[in-house]
């Protein structure tokens, strides 16, 4: 017990090498001023190297990630870019079709038929009343249970479809047969496209009972106790007029009609 | 005492100079060897100011400290316990640091 706390006493007290202490001033001899020096030589040669090394690592470190965030702007740029192309091209397939099939009368029937089932599986834009459903992310310094998570926007998309809902998008992004919403890292994917809190999820339907049947679902009463419980947001919105863009859906390859 | 500033500085101006490229097997002892160089650096200056300077004890303390230092770490890095002796081998040679830092000011500035 006294060794240690005399060991820890002299760390504190004492931090000069015994050596020091112990010896006279003794006659100097050259040579030894000479080790001295190249001693000193050495610290300072230490010193700098660890500098550069430090130095050199660095910036080297902060090029890479300067350059990744770099690419990752231009991407989404890029990404951006290709989006508007296709609504743009979607627009003029749109009309060139229009054109060719107005003609004749068959033609004005297919037409009538590909609308219709275009605005169903949400490829084509689709107006008329219906509701907006808005759910958020609690105070976040509260804990995870206040975020919103992808099972929430799927249970309340659901909600939607059984309250009698006929399209449904999630932040602009329309919902297909085929859409996923699913979580990646911190970031909840509709279709591979990030969407962010709040989420706003329109819906169109019969106004006399798609928001009756939604606001009486257990669904809608499960997230009212949570904007009281973890502080989230909801709110249910009745719209007369809402409109619901298309987006792109590839051709089934391998589902073939009978 | 002016001959080991300059040597100091001819050492900083070299190392500068000389792009040395440190070898990827010696790069976990340089932090450490830095700080053992620093303990010697002012335990030096220390001595020197309570007028008790010896040159074959600046050397071989400097010798020993970076020595023990490294293997300390080596060992550390065998056993596993690698980060947690250099953080160790870092608070005793900088509470070292400090302590003869202090008694350099209190010769310099009698506070």
């Amino acid at each position: 017990m006294n060794g240690y706390r005399d060991a820890l006493a002299e760390l504190l007290d004492r931090q000069l090498d015994h050596g020091y202490r112990q010896t006279e001033p003794r006659k100097h001899s050259w040579a030894l001023r000479a080790f001295s020096a190249v001693t000193a030589v050495v610290i300072g040669l230490l010193i700098a190297v660890a500098y550069q090394n430090t130095q050199a690592a660095e910036p080297h470190q902060a090029r890479t990630k300067d350059a990744l965030i770099d690419r990752v702007h231009q991407q989404r740029i890029h990404t951006d870019e290709l989006a508007e192309q296709a609504d743009t091209l979607r627009d003029s397939y749109t009309q060139a079709q229009q054109e060719a099939l107005a003609g004749s009368s068959s033609g004005q029937r297919a037409l009538a038929d590909l609308r219709e089932l275009e605005a169903l599986v949400g490829v084509a834009k689709v107006r008329g009343p219906g509701v907006v459903v808005t759910v958020g992310d609690g105070p976040v310094h509260n804990d995870a249970a206040s975020l919103v998570q992808d099972r929430d926007v799927q249970t309340i998309v659901n909600a939607l479809w059984f309250s009698g809902a006929e399209a449904i998008s999630i932040d602009g992004q329309r919902l297909t047969p085929v859409s996923t919403i699913r979580t990646a890292g911190d970031a909840i994917l509709v279709d591979f496209r990030p969407v962010t809190s709040p989420y706003e999820i329109k819906a169109i339907g019969d106004p006399a009972t798609l928001p009756r049947t939604f606001r009486k679902h257990e669904v809608a009463d499960r997230f009212f106790e949570y904007t009281h419980k973890y502080g989230m947001k909801f709110s249910i919105n009745q719209k007369e007029r809402l409109t619901l863009m298309g987006t792109t859906m590839s051709a089934p390859r391998y589902a073939t009609g009978t | 005492m002016l001959i080991g500033a300059l040597a100091l500085a001819a050492g900083v101006v070299l190392g500068l100079v000389w792009d040395v490229a440190v070898p990827e097997a010696m790069e976990p002892y340089l932090p450490i060897a830095v700080v053992a160089a620093l303990d010697a650096l002012f335990g030096g200056v220390r001595a020197k100011l309570d007028k008790i300077f010896d040159d074959k004890v600046f050397v071989v303390s400097f010798i020993f400290n970076v020595l023990v230092a490294a293997l300390i770490v080596f060992l550390g890095d065998k056993l596993g316990v690698g980060s947690q002796l250099s953080t160790g081998v870092v608070v005793v040679l900088g509470v070292r640091i400090f302590g003869n830092v202090a008694a350099i000011r209190r010769h310099l500035f009698k506070a």
